[in-house]
């Protein structure tokens, strides 16, 4: 190693000495580096902030509503309490559906141009625009949905 | 469910401050944190025992993983709701702090607040690779190498992201950093 660091070895050095403990030479090195360099000092006291600041927190405890609904979850998840598998003939059915949905669309879609208004659409096109916007909406609020729902049927289990 | 009881027991406390730690907002905490207590019970491995180190390491390699899957389900959501989302995140985060320190006086308290408001955004605008890294070392206090275990990433790796995290917070620290010289923090004797 040579005696002269730079200023990012040193700030990671700063890091290491977290991890374990420096050598002697490498404290060496880098009291040395600090004397003489504002940047570092700089990073090492701004580092000490962060620890102390984060050592000072005091994180909330789980909601009891929370640790109970999980507690609930994973007893019903368990072995014998897991829903049947989906048949085969119903993933099938599914894939068939989805299918035949996209080349409706595309179908239905093909003759629309960006310049239309939704009057110069036909009823198809018309219908396959709003089935379109309605899968967006399911993708995009069905988490918010979702949650909405567990956080009501943790709120009245705790009640 | 009797190891699993246990196992829950023991780490829900430090389950939960992880998700919290992580996650933008109380909601996605809640999620983080269920997510992987089903995802640790139906990966349990035989022979694991609940007050053994590599348990909590399991568990917190778990919730990184669905901390990585929540992210990307949010990338995919931000493609349609784009800049509207992340104003609102910033929004929860200034509400939703769940950090709270006693024992400072109103005026104490008060810059202390400031600083650390300032430092939950920043941590929570941290890449999500730097964000677990530095939650797991400063807030839960895993080494380094317990880390890139927990992560599947070389301890190297753990040690430039450590270091990328503290140099993105000092930036958003800025305005708190006092105008005189700094106090060194190797003093003689401290290790």
């Amino acid at each position: 190693m040579t005696t002269r660091l730079s200023c990012r070895d040193v700030e990671r050095m700063t890091l290491e000495g977290e991890d374990r403990e420096l050598s002697r030479e490498e404290r060496g090195f880098v009291e040395d580096h600090l004397q003489g360099c504002r940047g570092c000092r700089s990073f090492a006291a701004d580092r000490t902030v962060i620890r102390e600041e984060l050592a000072a927190v005091r994180w909330p405890p789980p909601p009891d509503a929370l640790v109970h609904r999980t507690r609930r979850m994973l007893l019903e998840s368990g072995p014998g309490a897991r829903p049947a598998a989906v048949p085969g003939w119903v993933m099938v059915a599914m894939a068939v559906v989805t299918i035949v949905t996209a080349l409706w669309l595309a179908v239905s879609l093909a003759d629309v141009t960006p310049d239309m208004t939704l009057a110069d659409l036909s009823f198809t096109g018309l219908a396959a625009v709003l089935v379109v916007i309605q899968n967006a909406l399911m993708l995009l609020f069905a988490p918010v949905v979702l949650r909405t729902f567990r956080a009501r049927r943790g709120a009245s289990e705790s009640a | 469910m009797t190891f699993f009881g246990e196992l829950y027991d023991m780490y829900t406390p430090h389950l939960y401050r992880f998700s919290r730690a992580l996650a933008q907002d109380a909601g996605d905490a809640e999620d983080l944190f269920q997510e992987t207590w089903l995802r640790a019970f139906k990966a349990a491995p035989a022979g694991l025992e609940a007050g053994e180190p590599e348990a909590k390491a399991w568990l917190f390699a778990i919730a990184a993983n669905a901390h990585k899957d929540l992210l990307r389900k949010r990338r995919v959501r931000r493609l349609f709701l784009l800049e509207r989302t992340k104003a609102m995140g910033d929004r929860t985060a200034d509400a939703d702090l769940g950090w709270d320190v006693p024992g400072h006086s109103a005026e104490d308290g008060a810059a202390r607040s400031d600083i650390r408001l300032c430092l939950r955004r920043a941590v929570s605008r941290l890449p999500g690779k730097e964000r677990r890294v530095f939650v797991l070392k400063d807030i839960e206090g895993f080494r380094h190498e317990e880390i890139g275990r927990i992560l599947g990433i070389p301890e190297t790796t753990v040690r430039t992201l450590l270091h990328r995290a503290v140099k993105r917070l000092r930036e958003d620290l800025t305005e708190f950093r006092p105008a005189k010289e700094p106090r060194p923090v190797f003093e003689e004797g401290k290790s």
